[in-house]
């Protein structure tokens, strides 16, 4: 048999249905807010870092470390004077970017742990022109097979493939490709410093990145390292690591063990992750709100149900009943609330996240890159909603449970 | 007189406010083992304050009263509780049951709060029930049953932890002539069976006749305190 708190609790519930149902459909709105607004962010928040980290950048990218100044600038001086600088910086400062060593330099980055893959690319400027259209742009040299293992890329590419790059072959971002008014397998103008040469658009992209898809392009990664004289080195080298969050470890790692400038996604897009992070802030400052709102409603309504029920519980405390006994049993009425409150609010969350997910919301494509948009239940959104639901519910009532306690039966059952 | 189970000494009760109001004078009273006791006087002459003392709910302002030999008002809360709960049995003016409740439910609230097991709870009150002639009633809500009925479901709740004394205030109060008769009929028989001590407030001459005794109160101030002789069948 039930203890009598859990058997009175059960009785006087089912002896108030429209009164439970209130409170059922008021924790279940107040769920359903909690999930589905940091699920939404979340949604939003992945979406973004697929689309900058996993899909446009390495997670952890290896530079040559950079010159001090002063030294570059006293060899300079000592070797031509004042007004040369300039000249002899060009030819200088671009050997100093390049790795040299890079193939053994990976091979050791393949081997180190955290690490899963290892790309080198060749990365400069150039201008593009067709016609009268003229546009500087980003040229990344790179071997599509062994980058697409690092940086997804593949996603961007109609056929859900990088393309394969011949040497006079170009990859151009969608946005380009309107500017300057050319289609996949015709020609345009791309010059760097070193070099100027026609080259065949082999394909077409779309990263979901407005910058990315005017600015910049693919080539092979022997044709980036002719175009921009760099002979057999290259820019840099990009990591994938096993996991996106392991970025920090593994450049903690390498930098221990490299002489080499090393930065991960976290660096590169850390004013756009402080952005997150306030809007996270902002998403569980607004989910407490609703929990404390919806807290204060629930306390009232028990301290109505309570006000309704006095004599009873005096009659309790009558018999013997002890304080906690009726904290009890108003704590078990609580708990059933809860549970059916959570399980229909989650409920009705997931049905509409799923109703989003066969009907996506379209949004701007020119702002945000992307056709449309829906969002995708998020655990750790159910199981906020859930802790707070579990504490808007405790917090109403113990604050009830208090007051029941304090009733004095001779009052309450004689009136005095 | 056998040794007394209650044991009402020098108790006064005070009540503050802005005009401060004393219902209790010194009250001293004796109740033996077995025997039931009619509280009679009129309205506020004190006799439901001192059923409250006497049960634990109200404290007296000075004063004790002893139950079984023990003064009841210096337990700590959580023994008070469980002393009202195993030894104290109370019969509302009202009948006082939850509602939500059957009336065998009802009956065996007093014993669940007591954590006796669901079985033997159950079993002690369908046979209180029974006693109190409610058989084919056990499976009733308060809403289903007559006021009679109510105050035996009431008075069968009252007994299901066996108590050493039962207190009743103004059981007869809302029922008809008849009804409240069975009542004290039922209330006297179950004395006579169970041999629990009875403490009957009531404004009733007729109720308190059938009670071997009489207080009477007035003012807050025992002023007659009678023995009935039982009349001969």
């Amino acid at each position: 048999m039930l203890p009598f708190e859990l058997h009175l609790a059960c009785r006087n519930l089912s002896r108030h249905p429209w009164h439970m149902a209130g409170m059922v459909l008021g924790l279940a709105v107040a769920v359903l807010v909690m999930v589905y607004i940091p699920s939404t962010m979340s949604s939003f928040y992945d979406d973004l870092i697929d689309r900058a980290i996993e899909q446009n950048s390495a997670h952890v990218t290896i530079w040559p470390k950079e010159k001090p100044r002063g030294q570059l600038d006293k060899t300079l001086r000592r070797e031509a004077g004042d007004g040369v600088v300039l000249a002899l910086d060009d030819r200088t400062y671009p050997r100093y970017r390049d790795l040299n060593g890079q193939h053994a330099l990976a091979v050791r980055l393949a081997q180190a742990p955290g690490v899963q893959a290892v790309a080198s690319f060749v990365r400069g400027s150039a201008t593009v022109s067709r016609g009268r259209v003229n546009l500087g742009i980003t040229v990344e040299g790179i071997d599509p097979r062994e980058y697409a293992h690092v940086v997804n890329i593949a996603r961007h590419f109609p056929d859900g493939r990088a393309p394969k790059l011949g040497p006079s072959d170009i990859a151009i971002g969608f946005r380009m490709a309107q500017k300057l008014a050319v289609h996949v397998d015709e020609h345009i103008h791309v010059a760097t410093a070193q070099t100027s040469r026609v080259m065949r658009v082999k394909a077409i992209f779309r990263s979901g990145y407005y910058d990315k898809d005017i600015q910049h392009a693919y080539v092979a990664l022997s044709t980036g390292q002719r175009m921009f004289a760099m002979g057999s080195e290259v820019s840099a080298l990009a990591v994938r690591c096993e996991e996106l969050n392991q970025a920090a470890q593994v450049t903690a790692a390498l930098d221990q063990r490299l002489d080499h400038k090393i930065r991960n996604w976290m660096d590169d897009n850390a004013s756009l992750l402080a952005e997150i992070a306030t809007v996270q802030r902002v998403t569980l400052f607004i989910n407490i709100l609703v929990a404390l709102v919806a807290s204060a409603g629930m306390a009232n309504v028990f301290s109505m149900f309570i006000l309704n029920r006095q004599k009873e519980l005096a009659i309790l405390r009558a018999m013997g009943g002890s304080r906690s006994s009726l904290k009890t049993i108003l704590l078990t009425e609580a708990a059933v609330i809860w549970v059916i409150g959570t399980v229909i609010g989650c409920t009705i969350a997931l049905g509409v996240m799923a109703f989003e997910q066969s009907n996506p919301y379209t949004v701007s494509e020119e702002t945000y890159g992307i056709g449309s948009y829906a969002t995708c239940p998020k655990l750790s959104a159910f199981v906020l909603a859930g802790v707070l639901s579990a504490c808007t519910m405790g917090l109403s009532a113990w604050w009830s449970g208090r007051k029941a306690a304090k009733l004095d039966p001779v009052q309450v059952i004689f009136g005095r | 007189m056998s040794e007394p189970i209650v044991s009402v000494e020098n108790v006064n009760k005070r009540y503050g406010g802005s005009v401060p109001l004393q219902v209790l004078f010194d009250v001293n009273l004796r109740i033996a083992q077995g025997e039931v006791a009619a509280l009679v006087g009129p309205s506020g002459a004190g006799k439901t304050t001192l059923l409250n003392i006497v049960s634990t709910l109200d404290k007296p302002s000075s004063g004790r009263v002893l139950i079984g030999g023990l003064n009841i008002h210096r337990l700590d809360q959580c023994h008070l509780n469980n002393f009202r709960n195993r030894h104290l049995g109370f019969v509302f003016q009202d009948d006082l049951l939850l509602p939500h409740l059957t009336a065998l439910e009802n009956v065996m609230l007093p014993a669940r709060v007591a954590r006796m097991s669901g079985h033997k709870a159950k079993s002690r009150a369908k046979d209180l029930l029974a006693r109190v002639g409610l058989a084919d009633r056990m499976k009733h809500c308060p809403g289903e049953l007559s006021g009679g009925q109510r105050q035996r479901v009431n008075l069968a709740r009252s007994l299901v932890n066996a108590p050493s004394l039962l207190l009743a205030d103004e059981p007869t109060a809302r029922l008809d002539t008849t009804t409240g008769a069975e009542i004290i009929r039922l209330l006297i028989d179950l004395n006579r069976q169970l041999g629990v001590t009875m403490l009957i407030v009531t404004h009733e001459r007729e109720v308190a006749d059938q009670t071997d005794r009489v207080v009477e109160f007035r003012d807050g101030h025992i002023v007659a305190d009678t023995v009935n002789i039982p009349v001969a069948a």
